[in-house]
């Protein structure tokens, strides 16, 4: 068991690590938090994903830009792919999940992935429906995995009048789910004249306003 | 209130005008869209029906006023079900339940008895408040009889009780003249005379009835509901006499219209007939085909523009640039453009 | 004055009535006049005609217009779709020529005489000459193509991890910029030929100013500089999205005399005055969106906001949205946009 310092110095390795887009150092982190027997559920929480979220603090700052989340997201998932095999089960409790899709017409993505990043760094279960999703698939899956909340993404103007209609057969098919959109032509009054729960400018600000739906829920 | 201060207006007043205006006829679900409602609410929303008519009107520098009609109207006025336009490709409310199913139907079946409340009545009654408050011409919700009559009981019962049971037929044509009656009181009660009565008569073309059934069931029952409303005051009736109904063009000289008149007519029927048969006492409004204003070149559109101005102009009472029927809802906005702008170019009077 | 002449004359320096209205309007074109989305993009007398025909409706001064925001995917090997369905709107990528370094090593320079979308683009210029319109040719700004020649996601990455491989990529975007428009130029007349070209993706919401200043800046500078240097005349930026703190950069970039720089909404009128406003014509900046899902009211006062901030700008203002005109905007929010003019846009 590793001591109380040692701890310590790895959690924060593996902040700093993600934090500097380090991919190589946060594996060598993950690897050695392995080795001195820490917790991967603490690992995670405590180390990479408190990382993320330092970053998400930069990106809404403007210290930090696109480039460097995506190399931030790059250290994350290395680092979960060491930590995450070594998961209790009894670990955690289950995790909130959310969908996440760019709507059908629209391939930007870069948006929803930085979205799918912080999400994942928060702890929930991500189901990632890529670009392009048609319209019926979110409630299809969003049935067959149970998602407390469906995270839509649109780029375009003319593609983002489908979320109202995704809207809708979400709402059809289960009353209950909450939805959260985002992206460039979208603000907080289209967000609410399209029916939606919740809009986030930023992926930094999305799992914050997740959050916030499921406590009005 | 009163009659307003376009074009269509002044040829009622008996006024020159500087061009040939153009007048779009139902255009109110094509001005929905345009504004970004939806085409239910071009129906169900007198008040942002007539707003985007108006807007559009603004928008198009066209002439005329809001007209608030749709094909089964009667249906719902009588107790039966009507339903609005949704999804992509259903442009006009459909009936999906008559009041009048079987013969024993026609002869319990009553008037409403609050003309006021009855089915889209008060839709209607919203959109011309808007028309009046704007300082647009009134005019009233379609008043066709025997239209009025098929969309009570179906108009393949009504053709047939036409020839089978007469006395059917004739009873569902009475109930229907007694309801237009009453309501264009309604409309005259509300706005005063100077308003247009409006007629639009589908279901009276030759693709479905002859010239000898109209004659027996149209005619009679389209003098008195006229009749009436020229007794109350109204001046002027615009009625679209819709399709091909060459044969019935003598009969419809006997059906009084106000003075002038307005009669509009569809492509099927030669502007030179119209004009020889009824321009003396109406202004003449017709009449490009609805198909080519929708999915035509626009090269195409204003050659025909041309034509029905050229064939048009010379008319006693007036000429009105018009589509032939209902103004198609996904027109192309350029293919409108390109009708009002014909109507500049080639209409100088 | 016509609506080609207003244009015309604010590049000349000659004054104007009033705030002439400029859009990009592909998709929004084809509504109007009942084309597809796709006639706009792959059929150059259709785009054409629909434009000419939409700017006479609405009193669209300038353009018409031919491009997309993807360009140079196709032109360097990779593969785009053309729009379809009821969502899509404009040209969208299927695949990137350049996915890793030894893509980018063995990448070739088109020929820009058949590469991608040019021979229609060529097609569509010799419209706007035989129709004596001002011969456009829209292309990436150089950020922005290298960020199509290879994902936007790997461009990032390469700035921050593989610096020499960003360099290379915007060195190759730049040198194709330049043949582009040397080809113009050597068709039309350098003198007759304007720029237009669109930097969405050096805006703040993906690269920082230093970014910015380190893989957009001196590849700009240099290749408008070497356009002015071939004789062109008037360079049209489209300065898209968040660029606030990228403007100081902006305006060392020489845009021509005058140039014309168009701006999203984020950008306020004012301070692209401030920047711009001695050395070129600006043009925005209502809110797309609001075009779209607005009330005309809303449009109105948008419009009236952005004509009131700028039209007094020294070289020029001209109304236009922040970007493209979103193709599915009612109509008569679009006819809004002129109301405005006519009511707030008259001069003297």
């Amino acid at each position: 068991m590793a001591s109380d310092e040692k701890k310590a110095e790895i959690l924060k390795g593996l902040h700093d690590s993600v934090v500097e887009y380090e991919e190589e150092k946060t594996v060598e982190v993950a690897n050695e938090a392995v080795a001195e027997g820490l917790d991967a559920f603490e690992a995670i929480m405590g180390g990479l994903a408190k990382g993320m979220e330092t970053v998400g603090d930069l990106y809404v700052r403007q210290e930090y830009f696109v480039p460097e989340l995506l190399l931030c997201a790059d250290a994350l998932y290395a680092g979960l792919e060491v930590l995450k095999p070594h998961l209790k089960a009894e670990s955690h409790a289950e995790p909130r999940k959310i969908i996440l899709g760019v709507v059908e017409g629209d391939i930007h993505d870069i948006g929803k992935n930085l979205v799918k990043v912080m999400f994942d760094a928060a702890g929930w279960q991500v189901f990632d429906l890529g670009a392009d999703v048609k319209i019926e698939r979110f409630a299809e899956e969003q049935k067959k995995c149970g998602a407390q909340v469906v995270g839509l993404s649109a780029l375009m103007t003319t593609s983002m009048l489908a979320i109202p209609r995704i809207i809708k057969t979400l709402r059809d098919s289960d009353s209950t789910v909450r939805v959260l959109v985002g992206g460039a032509p979208l603000n907080p009054d289209i967000a609410a004249s399209y029916g939606a729960d919740g809009y986030a400018d930023n992926a930094g600000e999305a799992v914050e306003q997740a959050m916030k739906m499921l406590q009005q829920a | 209130m009163g009659i307003g201060n376009d074009r269509v207006s002044m040829l009622l007043k008996g006024e020159r005008v500087d061009m040939v205006p153009v007048f779009p006829l139902g255009i109110r679900a094509f001005a929905a869209l345009g504004v970004g409602y939806t085409m239910g609410e071009a129906y169900s929303d007198g008040e942002k029906s007539c707003r985007a008519e108006l807007w559009a009107q603004e928008q198009y520098g066209f002439d005329g006023f809001p007209n608030f009609a749709y094909g089964p109207f009667g249906a719902w006025e009588f107790g039966g079900e009507i339903k609005f336009p949704e999804g992509e490709f259903q442009q006009a409310p459909m009936a999906v339940r008559y009041p009048v199913i079987s013969e024993e139907d026609v002869w319990t079946l009553r008037v409403p008895d609050d003309i006021s409340t009855a089915g889209a009545i008060p839709i209607g009654m919203a959109h011309s408040l808007t028309a009046a408050a704007a300082g647009a011409t009134v005019m009233t919700p379609n008043a066709g009889v025997f239209t009025t009559a098929g969309n009570l009981c179906s108009v393949q019962k009504l053709a047939r009780w036409m020839i089978k049971k007469p006395s059917l037929a004739h009873r569902m044509l009475e109930l229907s003249r007694d309801f237009l009656i009453g309501m264009v009181q309604l409309w005259v009660d509300t706005f005063g005379k100077d308003i247009l009565m409006y007629n639009a008569e589908p279901s009276a073309a030759n693709q479905v009835i002859s010239a000898r059934h109209f004659e027996e069931f149209v005619l009679p029952y389209s003098i008195e509901v006229h009749s009436a409303a020229l007794r109350m005051g109204i001046k002027h009736i615009m009625t679209h006499i819709c399709g091909d109904q060459n044969l019935n063009l003598d009969h419809w000289t006997k059906i009084p219209m106000g003075d002038p008149g307005l009669l509009t007519f569809g492509h099927e029927v030669d502007l030179h007939t119209a004009i020889e048969k009824l321009g003396e006492s109406s202004v003449i409004m017709g009449n490009v085909e609805p198909s080519l204003i929708q999915n035509g070149h626009p090269n195409d559109l204003y050659d025909a523009c041309r034509a029905a101005i050229k064939a048009g102009k010379g008319a006693p009472r007036g000429f009105v640039l018009m589509s032939g029927c209902g103004f198609p809802p996904k027109t192309p906005p350029y293919n409108f453009f390109t009708m009002v702008k014909a109507a500049r170019e080639l209409g100088k009077l | 004055m016509s609506n080609s002449d207003r244009a015309e004359a604010l590049l000349r320096g000659d004054k104007v009535d009033r705030v002439p209205l400029y859009h990009f309007l592909l998709g929004f074109c084809a509504r109007n006049v009942g084309y597809t989305t796709v006639d706009m993009y792959n059929n150059a007398e259709k785009s054409f005609q629909a434009q000419l025909w939409t700017f006479e409706q609405y009193g669209i001064d300038g353009g018409p217009d031919y491009g997309y925001a993807s360009y140079g995917g196709w032109e360097f090997g990779g593969e785009i779709k053309m729009p379809e369905g009821e969502w899509q709107q404009a040209p969208s990528h299927v695949n990137f020529p350049v996915n890793t370094e030894e893509d980018l090593a063995a990448l070739a320079m088109p020929d820009v005489k058949t590469a991608g979308s040019l021979p229609l683009a060529m097609e569509f210029s010799k419209l706007q000459q035989k129709h004596g319109k001002p011969i456009t040719v829209t292309l990436g700004g150089n950020f922005s193509v290298a960020g199509n020649i290879c994902p936007p996601s790997t461009l990032c990455r390469w700035m921050l991890k593989k610096p020499d491989a960003a360099h290379r990529i915007l060195q190759i975007a730049s040198d194709h910029i330049l043949d582009v428009v040397r080809y113009w130029s050597d068709t039309f007349g350098a003198e007759n030929v304007i720029p237009n070209l669109w930097e969405p993706m050096a805006a703040n919401d993906i690269i920082s100013p230093k970014q910015f200043e380190k893989f957009a800046l001196p590849y700009i500078k240099e290749t408008n500089e070497k356009m002015l240097g071939m004789g062109i005349k008037h360079i049209l930026y489209h300065i898209c999205g968040e660029q606030n703190a990228n403007m100081p950069l902006w305006a060392q970039i020489p845009m021509g005399d005058p140039g014309m720089v168009t701006f999203g909404h984020q950008v306020k009128l004012s301070t692209a005055i401030e920047y711009f406003g001695d050395s070129c014509i600006i043009l925005g900046n209502v809110l797309p969106a609001l075009i779209q899902t607005g009330t005309p009211q809303q449009v109105y006062d948008a419009s009236r906001d952005c004509i009131l901030e700028a039209k007094d700008a020294p070289r020029g203002f001209m109304l236009m949205p922040g970007c493209e005109l979103p193709p599915m905007s009612p109509f008569f929010n679009v006819y809004m946009m002129k109301k405005a003019i006519e009511d707030f846009g008259y001069y003297g």
